[in-house]
């Protein structure tokens, strides 16, 4: 498996290096942002071990570049500050998992260990299909560059479609996802929905991107098709 | 008592005294102006009465049923009158039934020295009168007139009783429309006050609406919100200050931690312990500098009195200071001078002192580059930069590395701040170098500047206030 270790403090880097060597890792360093990104855009890493505080550009805006670049190797982000702010801007950057130093090494390795074992599938902070684009931790959703005013209900149902692009969803399974198991309401609740979110997410682009499969149930299309 | 109820006592009690000084005044003046009145009426009588008697005897007596009307001015009719001789027999008598003389014994005396006028019950009516000595040509006579006073009697007590009835409402009033006013005045105070009980340390943007009267209560709010912004301006410096700190503290703990947890895993040979061990105490010695740094800074922001001033000589610590970096300065090929005309005393603490030149100098042995010189000065000046003429001593320490940069100058002496974020920590130092060469300036009174040199390299100039008496 091998590591980046993303950190300015050269004794703290050379630490973190000789303990990951020693459990096994093969362990690269970068000491500023733009090196990081570099070394991750150019070799495939199993995980970053990202500093938060950098010079120049800082770890938060690291590991969005490295998102936006594609790269999904998963993310640990090492901080000195633990406020609660640092910690929620850390992980909403794309970041997958959050230590503060002073930390124990027998934690950064068990924590390595889940990270790299879940793997590095695409799982990026912002969704986006076919011109659509959605920030679950803004919650806010745009066609193009135009923001879409969506009600809670609709923002976790187009949530869910982006989830799922071009996958047909029953409407058994949104109403699982989107309403609770409590849920005892009508049952075309879910049809009366998708035609709320149609009117605000297709509709006034005169596009059909959210299409009925009959019978089945719905599908987001990869890519919008003009309405007819 | 509350305010609002003092006032509203002053206003009563300031009414009604008003109201008593200007009744009694009043009354006065109603009292005089109707007696001068009566008296002006007695004077005519006396003097038609002594007409009569000089143009022929008076008709007899009349009785008194000619008592009636008292309105208007005194009707002949019921005019009290009586003509006596001087030993006091009645010669004429008017108006009254009785026929004794209107004059004591004692008055009879006191008309001779003059004319007499006196108030007195006659037949149980009060009468306005007056006795004087009338000089005939036979023998003298002595006139009495009286008018009855029972008019000016009634007018003065209708006065009277016009104030006891008007004036408790009217100082009634005065005390309620205190209150009200009072209380219309006070309450923007009182919502004032409430928001301030409100707010608490933990809404530092919380600030008290400025009524747009322009009036003293704004100005108290302006002012309220002016100390707000200043403690809410100390609470960020306090809180950022705490977190730098923590984190600054964070990194040294990190390395130590790691170091040892390294350590003990198993199969570690015995120089690489030692190696560990070595370390471990490096990350101790930063942990304690830094401990010891922060520890200044916080005594300095507590305001106490940290310092331990005697007089010291600067000369001869600057060539301590020298002396101190010489083996570091050598082993990166630099060269350190110093230049120090005189003993330059100054009042200050040792130790602080000598804290102060070890980071200015460790500094600029740092960045200087290999072969160059740091150039370390002393010398007696006048104090630059609105000083007043003071007598000061400075101190430069300069370099001929690359300089501070431009954008870092503004910040230099602020606590955190590096030239170089990364260089900074390489070196292990947590930016509070110049911060703390600062507050040992300012604690001294003294005054610390930096800049670039034209010709290049960082330099950093300390005064501290002369001994005054050297």
């Amino acid at each position: 498996m091998r590591v980046l270790v993303v950190e300015d403090e050269m004794r703290t880097a050379g630490l973190l290096r000789r303990g990951l060597s020693e459990e096994g890792y093969s362990v690269d360093v970068a000491v500023d942002g733009p090196d990081a990104v570099w070394r991750v855009s150019e070799f495939s890493y199993d995980a970053v071990v990202l500093d938060v505080m950098l010079p120049g550009c800082d770890g938060i805006e690291v590991c969005r570049e490295l998102r936006s670049r594609g790269r999904w190797a998963p993310v640990l982000m090492l901080t000195a500050r633990d406020d609660l702010a640092a910690r929620v801007r850390g992980l909403d950057s794309g970041a997958d998992d959050y230590l503060a130093k002073p930390f124990s090494f027998d934690e950064l390795f068990a924590r390595l260990r889940a990270l790299i074992r879940r793997g590095a599938p695409e799982r990026p902070a912002q969704l986006r299909c076919g011109g659509l684009r959605l920030d679950p931790a803004t919650r806010q959703a745009w066609r193009g560059e135009a923001e879409l005013e969506l009600s809670p209900k609709e923002f976790a149902l187009l949530e869910l479609f982006l989830r799922h692009p071009g996958q047909v969803l029953t409407r058994t399974r949104i109403l699982e996802h989107v309403w609770d198991y409590t849920y005892d309401g009508v049952s075309n609740v879910v049809d009366q929905y998708v035609g709320y979110l149609r009117r605000k997410v297709d509709r006034p682009f005169g596009i059909t991107q959210l299409e009925t499969v009959r019978g089945v149930g719905y599908r987001l299309r990869a890519a919008p098709a003009a309405a007819g | 008592m509350s305010l609002r109820l003092r006032l509203a006592a002053i206003f009563a009690f300031g009414s009604a005294a008003l109201i008593v000084v200007a009744g009694l005044a009043f009354l006065w003046q109603l009292h005089t102006s109707l007696a001068a009145a009566l008296d002006s009426e007695l004077k005519l009588r006396t003097a038609a009465l002594a007409a009569r008697l000089a143009s022929g005897p008076l008709p007899p007596g009349s009785p008194a049923d000619q008592t009636g009307s008292h309105t208007g001015q005194f009707p002949a009719a019921e005019q009290v009158a009586q003509v006596l001789t001087p030993a006091g027999a009645v010669v004429y008598s008017s108006g009254i039934e009785g026929t004794g003389p209107l004059l004591s014994p004692a008055q009879l005396r006191q008309v001779a020295g003059g004319p007499l006028t006196f108030t007195a019950v006659i037949e149980g009516e009060r009468l306005r009168v007056l006795a004087s000595e009338l000089h005939r040509r036979s023998r003298p006579a002595i006139t009495v007139v009286g008018v009855p006073t029972d008019v000016a009697d009634v007018a003065q007590a209708r006065a009277r009783l016009a104030l006891l009835i008007g004036a408790p409402p009217v100082v009634l009033a005065a005390g309620l429309g205190g209150w009200l006013l009072t209380g219309a005045a006070l309450r923007p105070v009182g919502r004032m006050r409430r928001r301030l009980e409100e707010i608490t340390e933990h809404d530092a943007n919380a600030r008290l609406p400025v009524p747009a009267t322009g009036d003293e209560i704004a100005a108290l709010a302006v002012t309220m919100n002016g100390l707000l912004d200043r403690l809410a301006r100390a609470l960020a410096r306090q809180r950022a200050f705490t977190a730098d700190a923590g984190h600054e503290l964070r990194t040294p703990l990190t390395a130590l931690r790691a170091e040892l947890e390294l350590a003990a895993r198993p199969g570690k040979s015995r120089e690489a312990l030692a190696d560990a061990v070595r370390a471990a105490a490096g990350d101790a010695d930063r942990l304690i500098r830094l401990a010891e740094d922060l520890l200044l800074l916080a005594r300095a922001d507590e305001g106490a009195a940290f310092l331990a001033p005697e007089r010291i000589g600067l000369s001869s610590e600057l060539h301590a200071a020298a002396r101190r970096f010489a083996s570091t300065a050598a082993a990166r090929g630099v060269a350190i001078s110093v230049q120090a005309a005189g003993q330059l005393g100054v009042v200050a603490d040792r130790g602080r002192v000598r804290q102060a030149l070890d980071n200015l100098i460790g500094n600029a042995v740092r960045h200087a580059p290999p072969g160059s010189t740091v150039e370390v000065s002393g010398r007696c000046a006048v104090a630059t930069g609105g000083g007043g003429g003071r007598r000061v001593v400075a101190v430069e320490v300069r370099d001929h590395g690359p300089g501070f940069p431009r954008e870092f100058l503004p910040r230099a002496f602020e606590r955190f701040q590096r030239a170089d974020p990364a260089r900074g920590r390489a070196d292990g130092g947590a930016g509070l170098g110049l911060a703390i060469v600062a507050t040992i300036a300012h604690a001294h009174h003294g005054t610390v500047a930096a800049g670039n040199h034209p010709s290049g390299g960082a330099r950093v100039r300390i005064e501290l206030p002369a001994d005054p008496w050297p």
